[in-house]
């Protein structure tokens, strides 16, 4: 077998185990939050209504029932159909998500084209400085909670100097700050990453040789420490992913933002919970989907993990 | 060199991001016909509105559904789809129907659409619906002539046209074509807007063109802000024109912006409510005079008057003053320490006690401040409030189980929005299937109440309760609640009645429309 198809094996395994594990708790864990039949009935609901609700939506049958029924949809690629609207789950996702998407991929964009160059100006030279009260900065950001950040950029940004508006998804003006935002969540580990891998790259015996071979420090510091100094933090990228998912709830919340965020809560709720269950699932795989991807990145791009693969 | 090279990176990337941003610099503009609205979410079933009765659903169906009579903040009820009424015996009245009214879709509005809605909610089709249990007295509707209907409750209801406030009028045909899903995708309304979309963060919605209740502005924009600092901050940057649910400590943050809050007043009222009926022998809070000295200790005035800026009323009873029974005569727990220090001797607590109250957060504005202020002021009498605070999933299956698992919890007493007294007696009584209060005297005087075929005479009956509830104390009485909403500067007309906004009265300042 081929590392490329040991590779793939690996992964299909993962991805099998972890569809499994994650529609199992899913399924029974949303469960102990509560009865949604009680939400859509009301506090005053008398049993017969209740009941009512229950039969509805199938709530009344067995749970293992419910669970064998709620397996053989997911098979079939059917999540169902909300308990609120009565729409399918899959229609409701696939209006929210390009919105998250879009979100998180300029959250991404943001984070690595500031993080990057600032990573590699602090780990470039000693903590003097400048360097000393960036990395200062950076480390009181990391103590932030994302929420207080967005807060402080409406405030800033849209009421303080009327220049963004403060909510909405129309158009690249309303994209900046939700995705500012976003991009605090990963912004401070990246960068810290980035320049401890720089400094730890500098003392390196390669970037000793390139030196001795006459390479200028610009061309040291980008052509050789940084590519190597990017290995450590791609598969950090790939890790925060999820964060990122999750950021994506509260940067949503705020900014009124029409994605998979704002329908978590919606459901959250309204204990929607095939909603809950789909969003839940949906986002485990694109946390699985960029780890995976990370995985293989990193694989491709350290050539001492390719000969070691290439080797078994 | 190296240092130089990095210096103009900055300096490029600043200048980027400085160009990136002035590019977009401008004022967000407004539009003139367009009406703006924060909402926390809209409803649960967006169009279908049976399916859900009361605050944040309210917001949506008040733009989109008219229904037979309107009953203001101060209790009066109004003409609103029906123009007239008259009780023809103790259990049926008969409405007559405004005319030249046109659904969303055209249809005009006749007796037929008043007897689909009657027999809808209580059909058994319905019985999953909220609004099917506000209904539940109802029995039948019969068109007299297009524009005459009679409606027969099925015991004496002298109270009809003010709960009739609550049925929506939806076009019959359009429910029956599309099917209680389809509609409310689709809904079709006489209110004062017409749908144009469902949006993942909102509604828009259009001035209804033969609308008789005409919307001065001609779009609409329900927008979902799930967070109330949000929503205060789209007031603040001009993003929204209306935030509801606000606190009133948002005051501050508005006024620089020239935003201001309205409190409406509600026809509830916010009770520290005891669970008295599984409370073990010997309990304190099972005497009276226990539950009275607590009413005594609580300094409501000056926390209405720090938290709500003296802008709601410290509650006398479990009903606000716009509800029909509502006892004028009855005064408030004087807040006086040395009574209730008093009381509790007497009742052999001296010393005090410790019990905890389950509470769900965000139900009213500013509750959890209420509810510390409440918990610091028993403990100047020595007793120990422990707040305990419960996701609204739980509180709502303890509310239908009475499956609390401590002494007390934090709920409101509701009469809304038809402001009948007695419609919070179904949970705080031994009405309830399963009571946290049951007041064996009480239950004939409440029967009677709701059996009494005169308005007059009801309305004492309803006093009478009011007065058995306030002195018997199950609940410390704490204030009526408000609802908050804030207007940005430049909107007029802005009116609410118990959270039914009339958005078609909502106007923008010509200062603004020249925007």
């Amino acid at each position: 077998m081929t590392p490329a198809w040991a590779l793939s094996f690996s992964l299909l395994r993962k991805l099998l185990l972890l569809l499994f594990t994650i529609t199992t708790l899913l399924f029974f864990l949303v469960r102990v939050a509560g009865d949604p039949a009680t939400m859509l009935a009301g506090p005053e609901a008398d049993p017969a209504q209740i009941a009512a609700v229950r039969s509805a939506y199938g709530l009344d049958r067995p749970l293992p029932l419910q669970y064998l029924a709620y397996l053989g949809q997911l098979v079939q690629l059917d999540f169902g159909r909300s308990l609120a609207t009565g729409r399918e789950v899959s229609q409701l996702i696939a209006e929210a998500m390009p919105a998250t998407l879009l979100l998180a991929s300029l959250a991404m964009g943001v984070t690595l084209v500031v993080s990057i160059p600032l990573g590699v100006w602090l780990g470039g030279a000693p903590l003097r400085g400048a360097r000393r009260w960036v990395t200062a900065v950076i480390f009181v950001l990391q103590g932030i909670p994302g929420f207080v950040i967005g807060l402080l950029l409406i405030q800033w940004l849209a009421i303080g100097s009327n220049l963004l508006p403060s909510l909405g998804f129309g158009g690249p003006r309303t994209w900046i700050l939700p995705s500012l935002t976003l991009a605090s969540f990963l912004m401070p580990q990246l960068v810290r990453v980035i320049a401890a891998n720089v400094t730890e790259a500098l003392g390196a015996p390669y970037v000793r040789t390139a030196r001795a071979l006459g390479a200028s420090e610009v061309r040291v510091l980008w052509a050789h420490v940084l590519p190597n100094a990017l290995l450590g933090a791609t598969a950090l990228v790939g890790t925060q992913f999820a964060f990122l998912l999750s950021g994506s709830v509260i940067s949503e919340s705020i900014y009124a933002w029409p994605g998979i965020g704002l329908l978590l809560i919606d459901s959250t709720r309204t204990l929607d919970f095939p909603v809950m269950q789909a969003i839940a699932l949906v986002v485990a795989l694109c946390v699985f989907g960029a780890n995976a991807t990370s995985e293989l990145l990193v694989g491709r791009l350290n050539p001492r993990l390719r000969h070691e693969a290439q080797r078994a | 060199m190296r240092k130089m090279i990095l210096l103009r990176g900055v300096a490029v990337a600043a200048l980027c991001a400085v160009t990136l941003l002035t590019s977009c610099a401008r004022a967000p503009t407004i539009e003139r016909d367009v009406l703006r609205v924060g909402l926390v979410s809209l409803p649960t079933m967006p169009g279908n509105p049976f399916s859900s009765i009361g605050v944040p659903s309210i917001y949506t169906w008040a733009a989109l559904f008219d229904s037979l009579t309107f009953v203001t903040a101060d209790g009066r009820v109004l003409p609103w789809l029906a123009t007239q009424w008259r009780q023809l015996d103790a259990r049926t009245w008969e409405f007559a129907l405004r005319r030249d009214v046109y659904f969303h879709n055209g249809v005009e509005f006749d007796a037929r659409a008043v007897v689909f809605a009657v027999e809808y909610v209580t059909s058994e089709a319905a019985r999953r619906e909220s609004l099917a249990r506000e209904m539940a007295g109802l029995e039948m509707a019969v068109a007299v002539d297009r524009y005459t209907v009679r409606i027969r409750a099925r015991e004496p209801s002298p109270a009809m046209p003010s709960w009739l406030a609550l049925l929506p009028i939806v076009e019959p045909g359009a429910w029956q074509r599309l099917g209680r899903e389809g509609f409310s995708q689709a809904p079709v309304g006489t209110g004062p807007y017409r749908l144009i979309r469902w949006r993942r963060d909102g509604a828009d919605l259009q001035a209804a063109p033969r609308g008789w209740r005409p919307a001065r502005l001609g779009q609409l924009q329900l927008r979902v802000i799930p967070d109330s600092i949000a929503r205060v901050q789209a007031l603040q940057s001009n993003a929204i024109d209306v935030a509801v649910s606000l606190g009133p400590d948002d005051q501050v943050l508005l006024a620089q912006s020239g935003a201001r809050l309205d409190f409406g007043p509600s026809a509830s009222v916010l009770g520290l409510t005891f669970v008295l009926t599984r409370l073990r022998p010997g309990h304190p809070l099972l005497d009276r005079r226990v539950r009275q000295a607590l009413n005594h200790a609580i300094d409501k005035q000056a926390y209405v008057q720090a938290i709500f800026g003296g802008r709601t009323r410290i509650a006398t009873q479990p009903g606000t003053a716009a509800v029909v029974g509502f006892d004028s005569t009855l005064p408030a727990y004087e807040y006086d320490p040395a009574r209730a220090r008093s009381l509790l001797a007497e009742a052999g607590f001296a010393d005090g006690f410790t019990f905890a109250a389950e509470i769900a957060i965000g139900a009213g504005a500013a509750d959890a401040a209420v509810y510390q202020q409440v918990a610091a002021d028993l403990r100047r009498v020595n007793v120990d409030l422990r707040l305990l605070v419960i996701p609204l999933t739980q509180f709502v299956t303890n509310v239908q189980n009475n499956s609390w698992s401590h002494e007390a919890f934090g709920m409101n007493y509701n009469a809304e929005r038809s402001l009948d007294a007695l419609r919070f007696t179904r949970l705080h009584s031994c009405l309830a299937r399963r009571p946290w209060y049951c007041d064996s005297k009480l239950t004939p005087l409440i029967a009677e109440a709701q059996r009494a075929a005169d308005g007059a005479e009801r309305a004492r009956l309803v006093g009478q309760v009011m007065r058995r509830y306030r002195d018997e104390a199950p609940a410390i009485w704490l204030h009526e609640i408000a609802y908050v909403q804030g207007v940005a500067r430049g909107i007029g007309g802005f009116a609410q009645h118990n959270s039914y906004i009339l958005y078609e009265r909502l106007e923008r300042a010509a200062s603004e429309r020249a925007q």
